[in-house]
């Protein structure tokens, strides 16, 4: 049953059960909070989110974090006296606060900064020595703490016991000489200890991968998707001039809630350093960059297609064209047509990255964010992260067969660099040097998850989809082989990657039921089983 | 006084021993008590008018009524024996002299509720009373005064002896679970209450020492004779811990509805040393303070502290004579929650510190002319602002004492007459005392 | 107090409860409906055996009573009375609230720093005492008061008080000047 409650003189429904600061929130009233968080629940520590509520015999304040909505509530959110509780609560948290804004990481998204803008802006009227606490403790392999900044909302503590499932910070002492602590001598070693920086509210926790790197107001976000696992957590790239400086969690309740795991925010050093620009091409012993034009060329004369016009798929040289289960499902779609309509090729996904753990939280062993959407493509996935499926590759390659490696930026497993030792002739579809543009007679410089736009299909089936972060450093896979396609199928390119993914809805019956297109900041669930193909 | 219930046995040789109790005609009741339904007896504490006398003055069979009568989980008795509140001494009386008294108070209040294990949370510092109250409680097992089927019953009992580890707001009821369950005694925020969400996520009645040990003579006497005795609204008697410059400090029992200042005259022998009264702390250092004709002229029971804008607390009173610097005293009491506030609320983390910092330079001779009003311009924002009222108990002393003596605290701040540098009454220089 | 663990180290002491003890442990397990209400009489053993509660007690502490360390090092430093660090033979702990201020509870700590040389929080060279300023004892009765070896001493006067430390210092048993004002 639905209660009607008021808040701020206006009637409003709310679901038996709900809290106050959820339904305030619904209607776009943001009721300043430190220590509650939806992903975290009540705690009723921090009285920020005090509120007035009107009863019969005057107002009484109380926490809207802990209260349940009841049928007949008033709430004045903004009251004199409810306004004037939460300024008392902003002015005794500074009072010990050291104002180290200038050099702390959080400035510019410190909640207790916003709210000071939002209730105090009063000069302190504390005019002591403030209390003295530990700076700069080195925590772990992930975090700093500055006892100084924390406002014990016991926010950290409460993720990590309760959502990491590792209690590894607690809150000891009492009183103004409270503080946040590990036990002696260990550290925070979850691996999801990151969260607990973008949880507390000021700048007590620092991610050291982060810590001095950039002002947090310089930094653009763009909405993407973590590619490190087959989980694909919505994430917010955050770059500045063409680097990446931070990657965090976006909240998507169909696939991560509010968290990420530490790997996979840090896994983003390679789209940074050591790019691969510009094609290049093998000329006697030496790879030298080439223009596009001769790169196309160089393809078709090792394909042994005719230098100009249509495609001749029986007259061609056997191929293999791998791809990295790393790979967007546009690239897997063109890729798979290229291989199946215009070359005499085995179009094969490899897994590559060493399998990590599954856990109960969110990690999943297959570190590959589209195995399921080739799976979904009706392409053939091989296991390259053992060697078990390498005799596949090799065996289509026969004697004297062309290998297209597609989308293998990191991790060259032993099991590829086996079927790259074997390969006579390899064209290269990558953005970062490894050992295989090294054998590469041909290499095309490929974009990273940060330069794509492109959709990946999570191993429950969700397609999200990456955006373009950063400008790309080298050249879009799927306009190459859209490139390829066009000039030996003799048809018009496809204008964009929507019209790639209005033809994968045409085309694929596993995607007949989603719209690529409209897939919006969380994406959608397609068909969960995948088509035999 | 002519009413003694709590104390009568405190000064009987051997009291605390089971032998020595029983000669005094202890554990009488209980034969009455298993012949009765166990709301019987929740009504019968209900018609006595008892109330709580850990501070709170909540009606206590209410208190017990509160406990859901239909539940699958256990439920719990936890005796509130911290005894925290500065000025209060007087649970210790009873753990030391009449402990058998408490163990029967807390065979019927469990009876009562329908409870099978007791948990007498005592604070650590009690070493003595821990260790007479724990000698007690193994001589009544022994005798089968606790234990399965206690004196052929059919009722089971067990009493665990719990001991604190030093935290005043272990002495708050839901602190004291938090402690008991094994965690930093913070208060939780309410509801749930005990009643229903306790120790344990199970129903729990937590009472004081001297509540519980108020029972037997209600169920041996009966509520009509208990409530026969004090006022309308404060049936019954209490023990009143009063400290300070007194001739004769102590604990006095009295029915309440005397005369404040005759109650300590006549029990205490006065001021000390023939000196001057200047105000009576009535409820522990959290009530706020009475000047001398606002004690001599007001009557000692919870509605008339009250309107006198104080509150009998825990009947600890403590007393000022002229020579008490009242500054001092503000400035110990405001050290006292500063150093006992666990830290959850930073109304109360962040504010009492700050009070102290204030009151501290103040009588340090620093303050500054605008610190006076500041502390007042604290005290709304710390009271009814936390989880518990451990804020509102340094706000009220605050806000009390600079009313009633602000020339004392200008006179620390008016540089051009300086103030004449109080002694305190134990003689020391505080200006040398060496902090 | 520190804030913050980098103060209190690895004594690289193991840490195991005497028989006596052992016994005293297994008796407490079944008074409560849960392992973690054994915290704190459980400190209480290891700090009555090692005289402070160090990295070892408080770890073996949570692994009898699978709690997390860091669980129990938080409630370790919430309680006054937990000491991570050793105190004196004689741990005196002279009460500073209200009454016993009034009754002169500093010059009892003036006597100390006269008597012993030292003041809150410190130790003497030879670890025979050491000093502590704590909140109300809940004696106000027989303020001043102070507490040491275990009990509680009443009605203090500095020639008492003097007494007694002289006592403790020949390595007599005290109680024999706890006698009058």
């Amino acid at each position: 049953m639905p209660v009607t409650l008021t808040i701020n003189g206006k009637q409003v429904q709310a679901a038996e059960g709900a809290l106050l600061i959820d339904v305030c929130a619904e209607h776009g009233i943001d009721v300043p909070h430190f220590c509650y968080h939806p992903g975290l629940g009540p705690d009723g520590n921090c009285r920020m989110c005090q509120v007035e509520f009107i009863t019969e015999r005057g107002g009484r304040l109380g926490i809207s974090c802990k209260t349940v909505v009841s049928e007949g509530l008033v709430v004045d959110t903004n009251s004199a006296a409810a306004k004037r509780a939460r300024a008392s609560v902003e002015e005794m948290l500074l009072l010990n606060h050291p104002l180290d804004c200038p050099i702390c990481d959080k400035a510019g998204e410190c909640t207790l900064q916003n709210y000071y803008m939002e209730h105090d802006l009063q000069n302190s009227r504390q005019d002591f020595t403030r209390f003295k606490k530990e700076k700069a403790s080195d925590i772990g392999p992930t975090l700093i703490l500055d006892q100084e900044r924390c406002v014990l909302c016991d926010r950290c503590v409460r993720f990590l016991r309760d959502v990491a499932g590792e209690e590894q910070l607690y809150i000891a002492g009492r009183g103004h000489e409270a503080y946040i602590t590990t036990f002696p001598g260990q550290e925070v070693t979850s691996p999801y200890s990151i969260n607990t920086v973008d949880l507390c509210p000021v700048g007590a926790l620092t991610s050291k991968d982060f810590r001095f790197d950039s002002a947090t107001w310089f930094l653009k976000n763009t909405n993407s998707v973590c590619t490190t696992c087959a989980r694909g957590c919505s994430m917010q790239i955050q770059s500045k001039k063409g680097q990446i400086y931070r990657i965090r969690p976006r909240h998507n309740p169909d696939v991560n809630g509010y968290w990420a795991c530490d790997e996979g925010r840090l896994n983003y050093q390679f789209v940074n350093h050591d790019r691969l620009q510009t094609p290049a091409l093998r000329r006697g012993g030496e790879i030298l960059p080439c223009s596009g034009q001769e790169a196309v060329s160089a393809i078709r004369e090792m394909l042994g297609l005719r230098p100009a016009g249509k495609a001749d798929a029986a007259t061609a040289r056997k191929s293999v064209i791998l791809l990295s289960a790393t790979a967007t499902l546009e690239e897997m779609f063109l890729f798979r047509r290229l291989g199946a309509e215009c070359l005499n090729a085995t179009v094969l996904v490899a897994r590559h990255v060493p399998d990590g753990v599954t856990d109960k939280i969110l990690r999943r062993a297959d570190r590959h964010p589209n195995t399921k959407g080739a799976e979904m493509l009706g392409l053939r996935v091989i296991d390259l992260t053992a060697g078990a499926d390498a005799s596949v590759v090799t065996g289509a390659l026969g004697s004297d067969g062309v290998l297209l490696a597609v989308g293998f930026n990191t991790h060259i497993s032993p099991a590829l660099d086996a079927i790259l030792a074997d390969a006579k002739r390899i064209v290269a579809f990558s953005g970062c040097a490894s050992v295989l543009t090294e054998r590469a007679e041909m290499v095309f410089p490929g974009l990273t998850f940060a330069e794509k736009d492109g959709l990946v299909v999570n191993f429950e089936g969700h397609v999200q989809q990456l955006r373009p972060a950063i400008d790309a450093k080298g050249e879009s896979e799927w306009r190459i082989a859209d490139a390829l396609l066009s000039s030996l199928l003799g048809v018009k390119p496809h204008e964009s990657v929507a019209h790639v993914r209005k033809a994968i809805m045409d085309v694929v019956p596993a995607f007949a039921g989603v719209d690529l297109n409209k897939l919006g900041a969380t994406g959608a669930r397609a068909a969960a089983q995948p088509v035999a193909g | 006084m002519s009413h003694t219930i709590i104390s009568t046995r405190f000064d009987k040789k051997d009291n605390h021993t089971l032998a020595g109790y029983l000669a005094n005609g202890g554990y009488r009741t209980l034969p009455k008590l298993f012949g009765m339904k166990p709301d019987e007896v929740i009504e019968e504490v209900k018609r006595s008018g008892l109330r709580g006398r850990g501070g709170a003055g909540f009606p206590t069979g209410m208190k017990w009524s509160f406990v859901p009568k239909n539940t699958d989980k256990p439920k719990y008795l936890c005796v509130n024996a911290d005894e925290g509140e500065p000025g209060t001494f007087k649970d210790q009386l009873i753990l030391k002299f009449d402990p058998h008294a408490l163990i029967e108070g807390i065979i019927v209040c469990c009876y009562a509720v329908g409870i099978k294990t007791a948990y007498v949370y005592i604070r650590g510092e009690y070493d003595f009373p821990i260790a007479r109250f724990s000698a007690a409680v193994a001589e009544a097992y022994a005798k089968g005064y606790l234990g399965r089927n206690i004196q052929g019953s059919g009722f089971d009992l067990d009493v665990v002896v719990h001991r604190g580890a030093g935290a005043y707001i272990c002495g708050e009821e839901t602190g004291l679970i938090e402690s008991l369950e094994g965690k930093k005694g913070q208060p939780r925020p309410k509801p749930p209450f005990p009643a229903v969400v306790g120790a344990f996520g199970c129903p729990t009645v937590v009472n004081n020492v001297e509540t519980i040990a108020a029972l037997p003579w209600i169920m041996e006497n009966g509520a009509a004779a208990y409530a026969a005795i004090g006022t309308e609204k404060s049936k019954g008697t209490m023990l009143f811990s009063i400290s300070g410059m007194v001739e004769r400090p102590g604990v006095y029992e009295s029915e309440f509805g005397v005369n404040l200042w005759d109650f300590i005259e006549k029990s205490t022998g006065g001021i000390k040393g023939g000196r001057k009264l200047k105000a009576v702390i009535p409820g522990g250092s959290s009530s706020a303070i009475l000047t001398a004709e606002e004690a001599r002229n007001v009557n000692l029971d919870y509605e008339s502290i009250a309107a006198a804008g104080s509150m009998v607390g825990s009947g600890a009173i403590m007393v000022l004579d002229e020579d008490t610097c009242v500054v001092r005293a503000l400035e110990v009491v405001l050290r006292f929650y500063a150093h006992e506030s666990c830290g959850q609320c930073p109304p109360c983390r962040e504010g009492t510190y700050w009070m102290y910092q204030l009151v501290s330079r103040i009588r340090a001779g620093r303050g500054r002319p605008e610190d006076i009003d500041t502390l007042l311009a604290i005290c709304p924002d710390m009271t009814g602002r936390t989880v518990c009222v451990l804020a509102d108990s340094a706000a009220i002393p605050t806000a009390s004492y600079i009313k009633k003596f602000r020339p004392e605290f200008e006179a620390y701040i008016d540089k051009a007459n300086p103030p004449e540098r109080k002694l305190m009454p134990g003689g020391v220089n505080l200006e040398a005392g060496a902090h | 107090m520190s804030h913050g663990h980098h103060a209190i180290v690895s004594t690289g002491k193991p840490f195991a409860f005497s028989p006596e003890n052992e016994k005293r442990f297994q008796e407490l397990l079944p008074k409560y409906p849960s392992k973690r209400a054994v915290v704190l009489p459980a400190l209480w053993l290891a700090q009555e055996q090692e005289g402070h509660l160090t990295v070892e007690s408080m770890e073996y502490v949570a692994k009898r009573l699978e709690q997390t360390a860091v669980s129990v090092f938080a409630v370790v430093e919430f309680y006054s009375m937990f000491k991570t660090e050793a105190m004196g033979k004689h741990h005196i702990q002279i009460c500073r609230t209200l009454t016993c201020d009034m009754l002169g509870c500093e010059n009892l700590q003036a006597v100390i720093h006269k008597k012993l040389g030292i003041g809150p929080g410190e130790k003497t060279a030879d670890c025979k005492f050491s000093l502590e300023m704590v909140e109300c004892l809940g004696s106000c009765g027989t303020a001043p008061v102070m507490r040491m070896d275990n009990r509680y001493w009443e009605n203090l006067s500095v020639e008492k008080l003097e007494r007694i430390i002289d006592a403790c210092k020949a390595g007599r048993d005290p109680a024999s000047e706890d006698t009058g004002r």
